[in-house]
């Protein structure tokens, strides 16, 4: 971008000859288009705005023959597509209402002057055989009219986005411009330094930006991958020892139990089972018998379920087996497993009590007319053959197995259970009647 | 069997348990010879030939044979008829297991968990154990859960393990397991963690503590829970523990340290040390280094889990490339991920993480922009010219903050630039769950309207920027929604709507200086904030022409900042460029002499 060492020297070496004033402007003109090549006219044309806007040529002879020179580069296109055309129309703006960077530069009236009639009238071509110390001595102050041009040019720059509008020059003169002339010499050092440095900040701008903050790192409670270590450290394939062992009672009857929580089991597998069981008295801990189960095992095989209490007696979760076996659905199975296990074992109180309770309940709620009739008897002869062992005392639940042969007087025996109420209240023995309630059950 | 076939099988059985193999091997193949048609005997065979030759495809191939030979169908839906062939089940399960295939291995053992009871113990115990990882796995810790407690309750009442008792099977379950229970308490209490629920996980591990049973898992179970409850001092306390007893630690092997490592380095990471983390991670990556690792040998492991798996390989590296990221490492946090992504690239966070560290490699943090005083220098470059000539330099590059490319490489190379930050910033934002207004997604959104401001491309930026602004929750997303939004639209000659974001009366609304107080984040305090905010308004109003109204809010933010420095340096800048767009070059000088003493003005 820049011109080279050269093309600087040729343009100073113009621009600052003592005797500028007296060359004919034309001839100046055709000295520059000797020494410079069409390739560079862009550089130098920003070369000259350089030395204009930085006030390095003050005098008004040298800014005439340079935007002379400035003009000449792009006469043959239009006005609108000179580059430079917003330059010459902003300094043909009075000082005050310049914008960027141009502000410093202040014309005489006869270089205004001199620069509307070069880029808007037919004088121009005129002006440009003249010397500039003629041109100043006219002292013509007229201006052409350049409306046309002004409008062209803001066209041309209506274009660019307005934020490059806002750019300006870098530098600022260290020292106010006032009326002294600086130093040729200095003047050709700073003009040199400006022009000739590929990175000079005369091609720079300064504008207004924007702050753009880096966003903040994200953070995460949980991104963080924690390695975990499996539990077990190994899951292997396994080898079947089953069939290393001698053959098993013990698995043979665990089979036999997941039969049956579900099927009736054949007397022959029934026998097998309880033969098991007998044989080794552990087993039961083993056969995968909960208290969750039993109600199952009641159901299909009341028998197996009788044994297996019984064998569960010392058990410390015996408590939670008889516990589900009084709150399970009432059944004649299950009636079956109670009656069984109170005539063998002193069964607590109070689990006799609560299935009865629920027993007599479950009468009450009962929707099905034919189940409840059946049931109700079912409850009565149970009732009759606790009474009759002795396994309850009536007293206890006089009030609400008295209710309960109310309700069901019409059925037979809960008439029968009533009169033995009676009778042991009167202090009747009890045992004949019950005989005949038994038989007719 | 007879006596003489009975003999056979025992002696397989105690040389398969004494890890004879190959003997197992000619004892089951005569037995074969003798009984050709025995299943449990063929089974075995196949079994003993996977030990001795360690293949576990010709395993497979085998078992489907035999279950061929057995018509045993392991797909039919339902339980098997025979108890005796869940063993079948089993293994078939640890094939799958083996192959990663961890919903088939779980559907096949659910088939035969409701016959835990009537299977032997011993084998009920693999299959419950096997289960429950399963689920685990199978991100089905609720399942697990549930399992559990049926299996407890079709053992545990009658203390499977706290009797004596002389049948072969307990004999078996003695030496292999010396505690189903506490086995059982270890899987639950992972499971709970898995849930969350943090109190029962809690209550277990204790219990398990008070029993003296705790093992190198149940330890960093703890940490873990303590992490997940961000207690982050208990959890250091719990884990350092095992470091401690350094001479047992150099014994857990390199698969507990690779743990270990990882874990500490995660812990410290929440710990906000992220040096000491990023050391950690690095030790855990050193073991990967081992040379034994490297000479690892290629045979299937059947049945083992290898923590040294390609994917926990990544994991370590995912871990230590955001550490990395954290230490303001981004080249080496950016390799770390490039790697890990290979294995994680449906996550959209780890492809956030990759554009941070391209963000971070063109641009540290902000923190440089918030001291005014060492900064004001800044404002002028240098000088040119001699004489009345001299000129003032001001600095323009102030502002540089963009990386138009030209470069006619691929964006799509991994390489940390603003450039492959767009492709990772696309990924994360398509993989985000649709609909969701996360922190993460205001995160992705964020950096999405940086990179494209930065790099040119105000039309993506708005469109992100303007998602952003609208959605976002957290202060400091709307904070920086606010400023990309109004930066955007200015590239896109939106003065004024610009300025209708950049509202000052607002600022409440998106204050972030609480957010970021734990964060290394500037700018941190509210000045510092509310001056970056108002500068960029000031600066849209001075683009605008609206000179007057901009130097109106240059003199507010003055005053705000009375003798605190946190402000950005630009606010001179812009102040200057006023002056010198009013033609005021005395004033300007005057700043100018007042900020930058080392431009040595002679005139006055």
């Amino acid at each position: 971008m820049a011109l080279s060492i050269k093309e600087i020297q040729v343009l100073l070496g113009i621009l600052m000859d003592e005797n500028l004033e007296n060359h004919s402007i034309e001839h100046i003109i055709s000295q520059v288009n000797q020494h410079i090549s069409k390739s560079s006219y862009f550089k130098l044309g920003h070369a000259i705005v350089t030395v204009i806007v930085n006030s390095i040529i003050q005098k008004p002879s040298q800014r005439i023959v340079a935007l002379s020179i400035l003009y000449d580069l792009y006469k043959t296109d239009s006005f609108a597509h000179n580059p430079f055309g917003i330059f010459f129309i902003e300094l043909l703006q009075p000082e005050s209402s310049r914008k960027f960077s141009t502000q410093d530069v202040r014309l005489k009236p006869v270089e205004r002057s001199f620069l509307s009639h070069l880029i808007a009238s037919n004088q121009g071509k005129e002006l440009l055989k003249k010397t500039p110390a003629f041109i100043i001595h006219t002292d013509n102050t007229t201006i052409a009219d350049f409306s046309h041009l002004k409008h062209l040019a803001e066209e041309f720059v209506s274009d660019h986005l307005p934020s490059t509008r806002n750019h300006i020059s870098p530098l600022i003169p260290e020292h106010a411009v006032g009326n002294q002339i600086a130093d040729p010499s200095d003047a050709r050092k700073t003009a040199e330094a400006l022009l000739s440095d590929p990175n000079s900040p005369a091609r720079d701008t300064y504008r207004p930006e924007m702050i753009r903050l880096v966003p903040p790192l994200y953070f995460d409670d949980q991104e963080m991958i924690w390695l975990e270590e499996p539990v077990l450290n190994e899951h292997l394939v396994a080898y079947d020892s089953s069939l290393s062992v001698p053959h098993d009672s013990g698995t043979e009857a665990k089979k036999l139990m997941v039969k049956a929580y579900k099927n009736v089991l054949s007397l022959q597998q029934q026998q097998l089972l309880l033969t098991a069981l007998d044989k080794d008295p552990k087993l039961v801990n083993h056969i995968g018998l909960t208290p969750s189960k039993l109600p199952d095992l009641v159901e299909n095989n009341p028998l197996v379920a009788i044994e297996v209490l019984l064998k569960l007696m010392q058990s410390s979760q015996i408590t939670e087996y008889f516990s589900v076996l009084v709150n399970m659905e009432m059944s004649l199975h299950s009636m079956e497993v109670v009656n069984r296990l109170t005539t063998t074992v002193d069964l607590p109180t109070e689990f006799v009590h609560l299935y009865i309770s629920n027993c007599i309940s479950t009468c009450e709620t009962i929707k099905d007319r034919y189940m409840q009739n059946r049931l109700v008897r079912l409850v009565c002869v149970f009732l009759q053959s606790l009474i009759r062992n002795k396994i309850i005392n009536v007293q206890e639940l006089f009030i609400e197995v008295q209710a309960f042969c109310i309700e069901f007087s019409r059925i037979r025996e809960a008439a029968a259970l009533f009169r033995l109420l009676k009778q042991l209240e009167t202090g009747e023995n009890p045992g004949q009647s019950l005989s005949v309630t038994n038989m007719r059950s | 069997m007879n006596p003489e076939e009975q003999k056979l099988a025992s002696l397989a059985f105690s040389d398969f348990i004494n890890k004879k193999y190959s003997l197992c091997l000619q004892h089951l193949t005569l037995l074969v010879s003798i009984k050709p048609n025995n299943l449990k005997i063929l089974h075995n065979r196949i079994v003993a030939e996977l030990y001795v030759n360690k293949n576990l495809d010709l395993f497979q191939k085998s078992l489907t044979n035999l279950c061929n030979q057995g018509r045993i169908d392991l797909f039919e839906n339902e339980t098997p008829d025979d108890v005796d062939h869940c063993i079948i089940y089993y293994n078939q399960a640890v094939i799958y297991y083996n192959q990663k295939q961890y919903e088939k291995a779980l559907n096949l053992l659910n088939k035969i968990f409701s016959l835990i009871q009537p299977m032997e113990e011993w084998l009920a115990q693999k299959v419950c154990y096997l289960l429950i990882e399963l689920c685990l796995l199978c991100k089905q810790a609720d399942k697990g859960i549930s399992n559990i407690s049926y299996i407890e309750n079709q053992f545990l009442p009658y203390k499977l393990m706290d009797e004596t008792s002389n049948t072969p099977d307990s004999i078996l379950v003695k030496r292999n397991s010396p505690s189903f229970k506490l086995n059982l308490l270890h899987y639950k209490a992972r499971c709970l963690l898995h849930t969350r629920s943090y109190a029962n996980c809690r209550k277990i591990l204790d219990y398990i503590f008070s029993l003296g049973s705790q093992t190198f898992s149940t330890i960093m179970m703890k940490a873990q829970l303590s992490l997940l409850n961000m207690q982050y001092e208990d959890a250091l306390n719990e884990i350092i523990l095992i470091q401690e007893d350094v001479d047992n630690f150099v014994k857990l092997g390199d698969e507990k340290i690779l743990i270990y490592f990882n874990n500490i380095a995660t812990i410290y990471y929440y710990m906000r040390k992220p040096h000491l983390s990023s050391f950690f991670f690095n030790k855990a990556y050193g073991v990967y280094s081992f040379p034994k690792f490297k000479k690892m040998p290629k045979e299937v492991n059947f049945g083992k889990p290898v923590v040294f798996q390609p994917a926990t390989f990544l994991q370590v590296m995912y871990n230590k490339g955001t550490a990395l990221l954290f230490t303001m490492k981004p080249i080496e946090a950016f390799d770390c991920f490039t790697e890990a992504v290979q294995g994680m690239h449906k996550a959209p966070l780890i492809w956030l993480r990759l554009a941070e560290c391209c963000i971070m490699a063109y641009k540290k943090d902000n923190e440089g922009l918030f001291n005014f005083i060492q900064n004001r220098k800044l404002l002028v470059n240098e000088s040119v010219g001699s004489g009345l000539q001299k000129k003032i330099v001001l600095n323009s590059k102030l502002y540089k903050d963009s990386a138009f490319s030209s470069d006619p490489q691929s964006f799509a190379v991994p390489v940390p630039t603003l450039e492959f930050a767009t492709i990772c910033l696309r990924n994360s934002y398509v993989l985000l769950p649709p609909g969701s207004n996360s922190k993460l997604k205001q995160a992705v959104l964020a950096a999405c309207s940086y990179v494209h401001l930065t790099i040119g491309d105000p039309l993506k930026a708005h469109k992100y920027a303007a998602m952003l602004y609208a959605d976002a929750t957290c202060h400091v997303y709307k904070y920086l929604g606010k400023l990309y939004l109004a930066e955007s639209l200015v590239l896109l000659n939106k003065f004024q709507e610009a300025i209708d974001v950049l509202n000052p009366s607002q600022f409440n609304e998106c204050d972030p200086s609480q957010e970021v107080q734990k964060h290394d984040w500037f700018p941190k305090s509210q000045l510092s904030s509310q001056a970056v905010l108002y500068y960029n308004l000031a600066a849209v109003l001075t683009m605008n022409g609206e000179i007057e109204k901009a130097s109106d809010l240059l003199k507010h933010i003055w005053v705000l900042k009375g003798s605190r420095n946190e402000v950005p340096v630009h606010i001179i800048a812009l102040a200057l460029y006023i002056e010198l767009i009013l033609g005021d070059y005395e004033i300007a000088r005057t700043i100018i002499r007042q900020n930058c003493p080392q431009v040595c003005l002679l005139n006055k």
